[in-house]
């Protein structure tokens, strides 16, 4: 089976791990533990593809928040196949930092997928009511709104990552 | 000095940390094959097959690890892995690719990194937490400081409103009571002719508070609502907006300068163009004159102008007109509108960090020209 790298980026404490745990393990826990360095994770996600038949290894890179833009100097983003940039809708400015971790991601690693997800949508209001910073809410590929928490859209987002990853045979 | 070491004492020192997980070497070959392992720590790494394949994280290392050959001096280093993250007490380790050229092999040492110990973990989290706490109360303290300016300007508006409303709407209502009692006198004098007329005037005193108030109402909604900014063809506006006002036959609008095309907002200046090409055709005293609609550009700003050959605008009047319904003629000779438009106009294009200037002086000759100064740059 074909593996692939895919990195979680996101301001710290926008819940990178929790959303990762509950794709992988499904468990959540309310607790902060902070990632120190980067923790690797690996899932099959099966019938997807241009006929649905498809599976892919995605490896997940839960990297820790706490490097900023300097991610893309670092030995940790690199082959990387793809990227979901998160953000924590309880707190706005992490989505003002998410479409500056997006144009490093694309100018660091040109080509490769990377996609919006607004985590925390339990602590958030009706998606009509939030006003979302311009470059996330006009992206071409429009932000899923996720809840580590309960669940909601975690498998939908990695598994649209994995399938964009092999339709676009990154 | 490894030389001058007991190589057996040296041996045996090393197959003890290899036995207590404190580092391990795997070996791979030209292919990056692995061909020896020595350690516990690297157990999990299958002989015979890729090392990039079975290490997850030197997964898409290959060139980086092939180009090792040429510069023997560097390595691939890939610190503070977790490779286990279901397992809360997993160890975390570091990884290092070295090219052995005596041995003609590429090496990964992996070592077990630095333990952190639960009051570091316990400490780290704290810090973080207290940081996103701070970035918390910093954001929320800027929507309050917001909020604040908008409870202020909601308060002046407030003021602006009862000062208007006081003395501007009063005249209207005035008329419009005494037009009713014109119309009741005659009524019961049985002069139903009279009585229609009075009740037409009241109609119109009618129709023109409400046309005020629409026009009041606009005012004070300039900034509170969220405008888009989009790529805008300047030209392709003030055509549109000079298609659709209404004008005498012999009264000419036309459009020359530099129209730009840059990213603002369009619906604010379209209010004020559209006013003030607007007000220049309302206030024209002749049956034949000429409007031109302008623009060019002023560095910071594009300047947009709207020059007629009206009457002009006395110089004592160039700061009144751009208040809410102060006219420079008597109501009754004054053309029909909200007499809220220049005043609309300025509050635009100050709001958006324009400034708005008049070059009229009737003394000397006839005409007006209004000059936006409207940022090439709006600020969000």
């Amino acid at each position: 089976m074909i593996s692939k790298k895919l990195m979680l980026l996101g301001e710290i404490g926008v819940g990178k791990t929790s959303l990762v745990r509950r794709f992988v393990l499904n468990e959540f826990s309310a607790e902060y533990r902070p990632t120190m360095g980067v923790d690797i994770y690996r899932h099959q996600v099966h019938g997807i593809g241009a006929d649905g038949k498809q599976s892919l290894e995605l490896v997940i890179w839960d990297i820790d928040g706490n490097f900023g833009q300097s991610i893309f100097r670092h030995v940790y983003s690199k082959g990387a196949a793809a990227a979901l940039i998160v953000g924590d809708l309880s707190r706005f400015p992490t989505l003002d930092h998410m479409a500056n971790l997006a144009r490093g991601f694309e100018e660091s690693l040109p080509g490769r997928f990377h996609a919006y997800v607004l985590n925390k949508s339990d602590m958030a209001g009706r998606p009509d009511t939030v006003q979302l910073p311009e470059a996330i809410a006009s992206a071409s590929y429009p932000p899923t709104w996720t809840s580590a928490m309960s669940g909601d859209n975690v498998q939908e987002v990695f598994r649209a990552a994995a399938d964009t990853i092999l339709r676009r045979e990154i | 000095m490894i030389e001058e070491i007991d190589p057996t004492a040296l041996l045996a020192t090393a197959r003890f940390m290899a036995g207590r997980g404190v580092y391990g070497c795997v070996w791979a070959d030209l292919e990056l094959k692995v061909v020896h392992r020595f350690g516990d720590i690297v157990g999990f790494i299958p002989v015979g097959r890729l090392i990039t394949e079975t290490v997850l994280p030197l997964m898409g290392f290959d060139e980086q690890i092939l180009e090792l050959q040429r510069r023997p001096r560097r390595s691939v280093g890939i610190p503070n892995v977790l490779l286990d993250p279901s397992d809360r007490n997993g160890q975390r380790i570091n990884l290092a690719m070295y090219w052995m050229p005596e041995q003609g092999l590429f090496m990964l040492l992996v070592a077990r990194a630095v333990s952190r110990t639960d009051l570091e973990v316990e400490l780290t989290a704290q810090v973080r937490a207290r940081a996103i706490a701070e970035a918390d109360v910093t954001a929320k303290s800027q929507i309050i400081a917001r909020a604040n300016e908008d409870l202020t300007r909601a308060n002046q508006d407030l003021q602006e409103f009862a000062s208007v409303i006081s003395h501007d709407l009063r005249s209207p209502l005035r008329r419009l009571r005494y037009f009713a009692s014109d119309a009741e006198a005659a009524i019961e004098a049985g002069n139903l002719e009279s009585a229609a007329a009075d009740l037409a005037h009241v109609r119109l005193q009618a129709k023109r508070m409400a046309t005020m108030l629409t026009g009041l109402l606009e005012y004070s909604r300039i900034g509170r609502k969220s405008e888009a900014i989009e790529m805008l063809e300047t030209g392709a506006l003030a055509q549109e907006i000079i298609g659709s006002i209404e004008r005498p036959e012999g009264l000419d609008i036309g459009l020359d300068g530099q129209w730009p095309t840059f990213a603002t907002i369009a619906q604010p200046l379209d209010i004020v163009l559209r006013n003030l090409i607007d007000n220049a055709v309302k206030h024209h005293d002749l049956e034949a004159g000429r409007i031109i609609v302008h623009a060019e550009d002023g560095g910071e700003n594009w300047i947009f102008s709207v020059a007629d050959d009206g009457p002009g605008i006395p110089r004592d009047w160039h700061d009144a007109i751009f208040e809410p319904f102060k006219r420079i003629l008597d109501e009754e000779e004054a053309p029909e509108g909200s007499g809220i438009g220049l005043a609309l106009v300025k509050k635009t294009v100050e709001w958006f960090g324009g400034r708005i200037e008049i070059r009229s002086d009737p003394a000397a000759r006839r005409g007006t020209t209004f000059r936006v100064h409207w940022p090439k740059e709006i600020k969000a």
